[in-house]
């Protein structure tokens, strides 16, 4: 062997030490998480101060990006569908799925088929879905316009009205995410002791009453987490919005994701869209931390 | 407050387990009753059917006499104290004692007076604001039989709740459990497992064994006056000893001891001697007696158990069909096991003489395990 290190060199013993072989198992990780995750991280703050049309040269413009949006009605707009969005959207797929849960977590004959009924949205493909309501709710072939007129109800525009579009929506991604907060609750339920619902049977409480003074405290923690988390995908909606309606009609479904993708990818205002992005994630951030200030409070501890 | 009463209460498990079969058992106003029976018996489902978390398959159960086989637990006036409490654990002792009485839309100062006075009579006014997560095992007792007394209920069931206490706890619990019954005289049902406890605290006993009532009476009675094989095994302690004997002409005979028992009729059957009624023979001692090899001493202060062998064969307390009386080889050599004098001292390896009591030994049929009584 022409190489002979001294046995204490320094070299030697970087080679040998447990860092460089845990460094070697890391490594694939690290770098999908630095390419796909910091590196567009940092790039798009930089690009957030840029005009960058994503093809020739970016330019400086300081904070001008973010000035422009103050008075850009287009991103009001899509600002206020988005919030229209998450305030109906959280507080019903929480509640629904807490209702559903519950129905859910007992002893019934083919249970385990209704709770994979639950579920199955929730793996089925957004796009799949998109084009299931899509079909559903087509105003002259669709099924529900069918079975509206059986009613005597007059057909509606769903999707392409302007007033109805957003609701659909929510009602889509209900559907669609319903299954994982289930899940969730149902977890939280088995962990809810039995004697407990015993106890204030005998205690006196009614269904209800039991619900809410027993049961309820023990699905704080889901509840929070489930709030926090269909808050953060909510203020971030996309797919279903790309797959059905594309921000219309009329823009009444574009939402600040879909406008900044319009932004970006369509009038190639990159710069612009970074900007969005930005916002976004700082809005994000704060009412996370505000949820979590909020929402821990009212967890007890058992410990 | 109220009597209690089952009419041939049968509780069957969807899945097909017969917990209690055809229950008939009175329990007066104000009488503290205790279940025993070995773990899997049915005493705790027998407690539940009166609480109505279990609906009985057949049968009825009053309580106050008013039949209440089919009404919802918050229709029966009836508090329970679960084996590990079940307190609310979101809730302060406050809130979980004020819990049932504010479901009942009892007037928000009466339920304050009436807290109040629970909390002094168990002692727990230093504790209202505390979660139970920060109270001891003793407190937390404490807490959830306030919760159910607070109520004033008509009948209070406990289901083996001193189980998760430390033996010195227990002791102190199963006192303070008598005063507080003497005090309310609320008929109370008491499901335990633990002999001890059964005697010292019930008015009386029914013994229960696979879903079936084996023996009602006050401790004193059943432990005198055993109905039957499982019951005499099961009450005392250490249990009884029995041994396989042959009776002719009168007499008895379980290996080298001959007893006098005019009225077992011939044929076998099983002989029944309890270890505090065995005593070292004196030189002319004119009563049956047998020798004993001891193997293992264990002395507690004032008495010891010396347990050994004696010549004979041993019976098993258990008469189900599955398990007759008679089976099995056992060895011509029976474990048995005697209570005497704490002064004296024996060494293992030695072999004594023992004497029995007079009319103190108990007969039972080979077959039925039914005591055969004089």
């Amino acid at each position: 062997m022409t190489l002979s290190l001294a046995p204490d060199s320094r070299l030697r013993r970087a080679l040998g030490s447990e860092h460089l072989a845990g460094w070697a198992f890391a490594l694939p990780a690290v770098a999908l998480i630095v390419i796909f995750g910091i590196v567009p991280i940092v790039w798009s703050a930089v690009m957030s101060f840029q005009a960058n049309d994503l093809v020739s040269a970016p330019h400086w413009v300081g904070v001008a990006n973010y000035r422009a949006l103050l008075h850009d009605p287009a991103f009001a707009a899509s600002v206020r569908h988005t919030l229209l969005y998450t305030v109906i959207f959280v507080p019903l797929s929480v509640a629904g799925a807490m209702l559903v849960a519950w129905a859910l977590n007992r002893k019934l004959h083919g249970v385990r088929f209704y709770r994979l009924a639950v579920f199955v949205p929730v793996v089925t493909s957004t796009v799949a879905t998109g084009i299931i309501f899509l079909w559903l709710l087509d105003p002259v072939f669709g099924l529900v316009n069918f079975f509206l007129s059986k009613l005597g109800i007059p057909a509606q525009g769903f999707l392409s009205n302007p007033n109805q579009a957003l609701y659909c929506i929510v009602a889509m991604t209900i559907w669609g995410w319903l299954g994982f907060d289930v899940i969730i609750y149902l977890a939280a339920l088995q962990g809810v002791p039995h004697e407990l619902i015993e106890a204030a049977e005998i205690d006196g409480a009614g269904k209800w009453s039991s619900f809410r003074s027993v049961v309820l405290p023990f699905l704080r923690p889901a509840t929070l987490f489930l709030v926090v988390w269909s808050t953060i995908s909510a203020l971030q909606l996309f797919d279903e919005i790309y797959v059905t309606t594309r921000g219309g009609p009329l823009g009444s479904t574009t939402v600040v994701v879909f406008y900044l993708y319009q932004q970006a990818f369509q009038f190639f205002n990159g710069g612009y869209a970074a900007a969005i992005a930005y916002v976004l994630f700082l809005a994000i951030l704060v009412i996370t931390i505000i949820q979590l200030k909020v929402g821990g409070r009212r967890i007890y501890s058992n410990t | 407050m109220a009597d209690v009463s089952f009419q041939d209460v049968t509780k069957q498990f969807a899945e097909g387990t017969l917990a209690v079969k055809g229950l008939s058992l009175a329990i007066p106003d104000g009488e503290f009753m205790i279940l025993v029976g070995p773990s899997g018996c049915g005493k705790t489902t027998a407690l539940r059917l009166v609480a109505g978390l279990e609906t009985a398959t057949s049968g009825t159960i009053t309580i106050a006499g008013r039949a209440v086989t089919h009404l919802s637990p918050r229709d029966r006036d009836i508090a329970m104290v679960f084996q590990n409490y079940a307190l609310y654990p979101h809730m302060s002792v406050q809130r979980n004692l004020a819990f049932g009485l504010r479901q009942r839309h009892v007037p928000r100062d009466e339920v304050e007076r009436r807290v109040a006075a629970m909390s002094a009579m168990l002692g727990l006014d230093e504790l209202l604001r505390r979660r139970p997560a920060q109270l001891s095992g003793g407190q937390r007792q404490r807490v959830a039989m306030g919760r159910a007394l607070v109520r004033e209920p008509k009948a209070f069931l406990l289901d083996e709740p001193l189980s998760n206490l430390d033996a010195k706890l227990r002791v102190q619990m199963r006192a303070e459990l008598k005063r507080i019954h003497q005090r309310l005289n609320i008929t109370t049902i008491y499901v335990t497992h633990d002999q001890v406890e059964a005697m010292t605290l019930g008015d009386r006993l029914a013994v229960i064994s696979g879903g079936e009532l084996q023996q009602v009476g006050t401790p004193q009675d059943v432990y005198e006056h055993p109905a039957n094989v499982f019951v005499a095994h099961f009450i005392g302690s250490p249990p009884m000893n029995l041994l396989r004997a042959t009776a002719s002409a009168g007499r008895a005979q379980a290996g080298d001891l001959s007893v006098e028992l005019a009225h077992v009729p011939d044929g076998p059957c099983v002989l029944g001697i309890r270890p505090e009624s065995l005593s070292l023979m004196a030189p002319d001692d004119p009563r049956p007696s047998l020798d004993f090899d001891i193997e293992v001493v264990e002395p507690l202060g004032g008495e010891l158990l010396a347990h050994g062998f004696v010549n004979g064969r041993l019976a098993s307390p258990d008469a189900s069909e599955e398990t007759p009386l008679f089976t099995g080889d056992s060895e011509s050599r029976a474990e048995v096991t005697v209570k005497l004098d704490g002064r004296l001292r024996l060494k293992a390896g030695e072999r004594v003489r023992l004497a029995v009591h007079a009319g103190e030994v108990y007969a039972f049929d080979a077959a039925s395990g039914a005591a055969l009584i004089g």
